[in-house]
């Protein structure tokens, strides 16, 4: 099962993936790339048409450029044509005028000239001679406003001027104020009448018309127009309101940039109105005149989009179709490669569940078949060859009951009885070839088909080794029981109630009752009450868990009447799951014990006191010795000092002397040995450095051993050397020990006195010398009283109970001595002492 | 509008009493004798007596209802060319036995014709050009220093020069033309009946046509008659009230732009 989570981990949500080889993603992708054509398209041909609408309608302002001006100049021309006319008119060149005949004359010109409000001739003193309005005539009017005039013969055009008509240049009289927006262009022509007289024709051209002209040229379009002098001097717009005649234009890049090095071009710039404009400007080609057209650029992209919104909208709608159509498709490819990648998850899954439970089968260890309704084998899983050795397929069609041994037949055949319900399960033996014969355990369960039985699913446990099992089991419980059963000590045992549930034999015999009295039974049914009291209490404290055994000694009456110093052993006994299930008790009769016990007692302590008895009498006598002995001593040293005249008394002396030393000398060790055996000798231990002890004993035997040419060297280690030892026995000890050194050490040599701790964290003491040694066979006798070496026996002067004495000491404080011999001759004298560390302390646990 | 309502009820008084001493049958039994009634038009009346002048036809709405009283009358029609200045004379003259090219009741005239009812009727307009400065609306007319150009003999000569106060008013005659005296800046405006204006507006892009807010004087049209012959003038009156009844003046009068002035 974890394997299948753990597959279903691994394997991503299909919505997670992204496979760029999908189909799918390809369509949403080319989609994509479509709808980016389509707006690149679109961009581009907006772009180009925006270039060539905007190009057209420079074309467009360039061409009402070119009109205008041929017309404004075709208009003037037709003018000066009229006045050139007129010049030659007798009428009006003659010498004297006929104001009639000549206003006439001018009023009937004035017909065929319909952008002329009026004709009037002037002398060159500005005088009107004729004009086509006949109250003008008489007038003297300012010919200088008029502008340059022409030379005669040739026309000429001058500047804007406000008014009506020629009057409002009177001199006489200041002119009335002109309408605004009515004024005229003088144009001109010099003539001389019959007499010579320069005269001048003056046409006054109406610039409204050439307004009007231009309006009618532009019609509806959004260009608007304006005529100006070549030095910019307003004299016509087509709107009105904004340019007014007169006004100077000078400013404008028609003017500063291109004239008048070009006199036709057209540009997106600065002009008449703010901003961007479309201007298109051509200078007449006789007259001193410019047109320019302009119109908005703001405009014109406006008009542009406007007529663009077509197939902007075309475009953007083919876009927004080629998305929700690639997104369409893209959703429906999406649902179908998850469908079937879903269906592959879920084939794989089917496939992978169908290998495990193959392998489930083969895996297991049961043997696992299916019958028909008759019970012959259809199916049998590979169990059956490992448990036959035959191949699984020889099994089908087997009956069953012929696979298992005659006994079971009967056994099988009712597993397949119809009458029978839900699991039926049975036991039989199956030989096996060459092998011993199987138990197996059978279990079938019907299939139901249309509520009739179609066949059966069953399996088979192999139980041969669970019914081994179980017959070991049993022999080995009956061993147990006969082990119980024979054990010499009484044993019984208590379920968790406290009743008695077994006893064996030695149990009925020691208390006098038969198992079957008591066996169900609480202790207080049957014995005394403080012994009851005694194992109910154990065995509660055992079964409550505090202790798992037990065991405490009390009197307990025997089937004899008497009471039986015993001790009890009692052991909880655990059940399957470990918990307390009762109680086991063994009684262990130790009356004769403690019996020899307390005679051992006795007889010892009977020993201790002879001993006592014995080194107080020793003590006693030694030091009743001791009293003569001074005396002997004192006055055969007496006697030494006043024989000194007499050689040989002084010699008797002197041997007295030496004998009574000598034995005083032996009096004393009988009597430290005595001590220290008794309880007289009592040792007073204490902690101390070793080192503080030797030292001040090393001084103390300088003077002997100068005496005896010997030399002492201490060498000890830098640490203490702390054990518990009484100082004044310990430095007894040595000094015996190193004054046997000093007996037996030849003169002029050394005795080296060393001290450490060993790597056994023992006091490690030292003390050897150059003599001749301690025969093999006397490294531990030398110790006993009363022994001396061989080699050294030869009146040394000891006692024989140096050693002893050492030995006793040392092993009194714990520690132990013991000699060897050197290879380089000389022997050595080893004190092993327990170290006692500051404190005297146990390590804890850290 | 007080000014107009007394001018026209004096002329129509005044028809009515110089008609009881007309004498009775004489154009009509000519024209039935004839089997040809002579119309009186002025050519040159745009929407009403017209003549193209590309194709020298004749149009407008008194062509198409002279044709319908030929019919009524079962006799040809005869088109005789005349003007306002020379009406009373070609019709006493009997150049034509009819001069129906709507024609103004005014006092003066009815003083020498006979009037039908009226069938049309017009108010003033002014006509200026598009970019003229002067002249923008019809409060722009009556200022300082502004000239009004009427054409002479028509009907607004004496109205202008007895309504503006301050503007000048100039009589235009042939053969000056009140366009020409317009387009060359002799005048800043121009005064035009309705049917006048349809021309200028259908026809001369440069032109603008300047409409009163409010009526300013509403003239009646009709047909003229020379006077003395009440039988005549009756068969023209049945002629008119047939027309109004019967919508042929209403068609005629839509199929030239004229159907705002019918008078029904």
């Amino acid at each position: 099962m974890a394997r299948l989570v753990s597959k279903a981990g691994e394997t991503a949500p299909p919505s997670a993936r992204w496979d760029w080889r999908s189909g799918s993603v390809t369509a949403i992708t080319l989609g994509i790339l479509v709808a980016v054509g389509i707006l690149a398209a679109t961009t581009w041909v907006a772009f180009n048409d925006r270039k060539s609408v905007i190009a057209a309608e420079q074309g467009k302002a360039e061409l009402l450029a070119r009109v205008l001006e041929e017309q404004t100049t075709r208009s003037i021309e037709t003018g000066h044509l009229a006045l050139a006319s007129l010049s030659e008119s007798p009428v009006l060149t003659a010498a004297v005028v006929d104001h009639a005949k000549a206003d006439a004359v001018l009023s009937q010109a004035l017909l065929g000239i319909p952008f002329l409000r009026s004709l009037v001739m002037l002398d060159s003193h500005g005088q009107v001679i004729a004009s086509s309005m006949p109250n003008e005539r008489g007038l003297s009017i300012d010919m200088t406003r008029l502008g340059p005039k022409g030379k005669e013969g040739r026309g000429s055009l001058g500047p804007y001027i406000s008014g009506r008509g020629i009057s409002i240049l009177r001199k006489d009289v200041a002119a009335p104020r002109p309408l605004p927006g009515i004024g005229f262009i003088p144009l001109m022509r010099g003539l001389s009448n019959d007499q010579g007289k320069s005269m001048t024709l003056v046409g006054l051209l109406n610039p409204d018309s050439f307004s009007n002209l231009q309006k009618l040229s532009i019609g509806d379009a959004q260009f608007h127009s304006v005529l100006m002098t070549y030095t910019g001097q307003v004299i016509a717009a087509s709107r009105q309101g904004n340019e007014a005649g007169g006004d100077q234009l000078t400013g404008l890049p028609v003017f500063k940039d291109y004239l008048p090095a070009r006199e036709h071009a057209s540009y997106v710039g600065k002009g008449l109105d703010e901003g961007h404009q479309i201007v298109a400007f051509r200078a007449s080609r006789t007259q001193p005149l410019v047109v320019m057209v302009e119109e908005s650029y703001d405009a014109a992209v406006g008009r542009w989009l406007h007529q663009a919104v077509g197939y902007l909208a075309v475009g953007a709608s083919a876009i927004v179709l080629v998305l929700a159509f690639s997104v369409v498709v893209w959703r429906s490819l999406r649902g179908r490669e998850m469908a079937r990648r879903q269906t592959q998850i879920a084939q794989r899954r089917i496939a992978d569940s169908e290998r495990e439970l193959a392998v489930l089968m083969r895996s297991v260890q049961e043997l696992i078949f299916r019958t028909d309704a008759k019970g012959t084998i259809t199916f049998v899983n590979a169990r059956w060859a490992i448990l036959s050795g035959t191949p699984a397929a020889s099994a089908i069609g087997k009956p069953l009951t012929q696979v298992v041994e005659p006994a079971y037949w009967d056994a099988v055949a009712s597993l397949f009885s119809p009458s029978a319900a839900g699991v039926r399960t049975c036991q039989a033996d199956v030989k096996v070839d060459g092998a011993r014969p199987l138990k197996l355990e059978l279990a079938v369960v019907p299939l139901l088909m249309g509520g009739v039985v179609s066949g059966y699913a069953g399996s088979a446990i192999d139980i041969t080794d669970k019914v081994m099992a179980q017959r070991q089991l049993q022999g080995e419980l009956a061993l147990r029981e006969l082990l119980l059963e024979l054990n010499p000590l009484p044993i019984s045992m208590t379920d968790s109630l406290g009743k008695l549930a077994f006893v064996n034999k030695a149990w009925e015999i020691y208390k006098g009752r038969p198992r079957s009295s008591v066996i169900g039974k609480r202790p207080s049914d049957f014995l005394s009450a403080d012994e009851a009291t005694f194992h109910t209490r154990a065995d509660q404290m055992l079964l409550s868990g505090k202790k798992l055994q037990v065991s405490f000694e009390m009197p307990i009456s025997h089937s004899d009447g008497t009471r039986h110093d015993t001790r009890v052993i009692k052991a909880i006994v655990p059940d399957e799951s470990g918990n307390p299930s009762g109680v086991l008790s063994t009684l262990m009769d130790i009356s004769e014990f403690r019996a020899a016990e307390r005679a051992t007692q006795e007889a010892r302590d009977v020993a201790e006191e002879a001993a006592r008895s014995k080194a107080e009498f020793v003590a006693n006598m030694s030091h009743e010795l001791r009293t003569p002995l001074q005396s002997i001593l004192g006055f055969s040293e007496l006697g030494v000092m006043r024989g000194k005249d007499t050689p040989r008394l002084a010699g008797m002396f002197g041997d007295i002397h030496s004998a009574g030393a000598h034995m005083l000398a032996l009096v004393n060790d009988l009597l430290d040995v005595a001590k220290i055996e008794s309880t007289v000798g009592t040792f007073h231990l204490e902690r101390l450095d070793l080192r503080g002890v030797i030292r001040p004993l090393a001084r103390e035997l300088e003077p002997l051993l100068a005496k005896h040419q010997l030399h002492l060297d201490v060498h000890f280690s830098d640490e203490p050397l702390v054990a518990k030892a009484d100082p004044i026995r310990f430095q007894q000890a040595i000094r015996n020990v190193v004054a046997n050194a000093i007996r037996f050490s030849p003169a002029g040599s050394a005795i080296e006195l060393s001290g450490k701790t060993d790597n056994q964290g023992q006091i490690h003491i030292v003390i050897r010398d150059h003599g001749p040694g301690i025969p093999e066979g006397e490294l531990e006798t030398i110790f006993d009283a009363f022994v001396q070496s061989s080699k050294t026996k030869d009146g040394s002067g000891g006692t024989g109970l140096g050693l002893a004495i050492c030995r006793k000491i040392i092993e009194a404080m714990g520690g132990r001595i013991y000699a060897r011999n050197l290879s380089q001759g000389g022997a050595a004298f080893h004190i092993l002492m327990p170290t006692k560390l500051s404190g005297d302390t146990v390590p804890a646990p850290l | 509008m007080m000014p107009m309502t007394k001018i026209a009820a004096c002329a129509l008084l005044t028809a009515g009493w110089l008609a009881q001493g007309a004498q009775a049958g004489t154009v009509q039994d000519r024209v039935k004798s004839r089997g040809v009634i002579k119309v009186c038009i002025w050519s040159d009346y745009y929407g009403v007596t017209y003549r193209n002048p590309r194709t020298q036809q004749l149009g407008g709405i008194d062509i198409e209802l002279s044709a319908e009283l030929g019919k009524d009358l079962r006799s040809k029609v005869e088109y005789v060319e005349s003007s306002f200045v020379t009406l009373v004379d070609d019709l006493k003259s009997e150049r034509c036995d009819v001069a129906m090219f709507a024609i103004g009741m005014l006092a003066q005239r009815m003083e020498h014709l006979k009037f039908t009812k009226p069938y049309l009727s017009s108010d003033i307009y002014g006509v200026t050009t598009k970019s003229n400065a002067v002249v923008k609306q019809w409060s722009d007319i009556d200022k300082p220093g502004v000239l009004v150009g009427v054409q002479a003999g028509t009907f607004m000569e004496p109205v202008m020069s007895e309504r503006l106060k301050q503007a000048q008013a100039v009589t235009i005659k042939p053969p000056a033309t009140r366009e020409r005296e317009l387009e060359s800046g002799r005048v800043d405006v121009f005064m035009t009946d309705y049917p006048y204006s349809r021309r200028l507006l259908d026809n001369a892009d440069w032109a603008k046509l300047v409409a009163p807010p409010t009526p300013f004087f509403i003239l009646p049209y009709a047909y003229a008659v020379k006077p003395g012959d009440d039988t005549w003038l009756t068969t023209m009156d049945d002629f008119v009230t047939r027309i109004k009844r019967d919508g042929r003046l209403e068609k005629a009068a839509q199929n030239n732009g004229l159907s705002p002035i019918v008078v029904r």
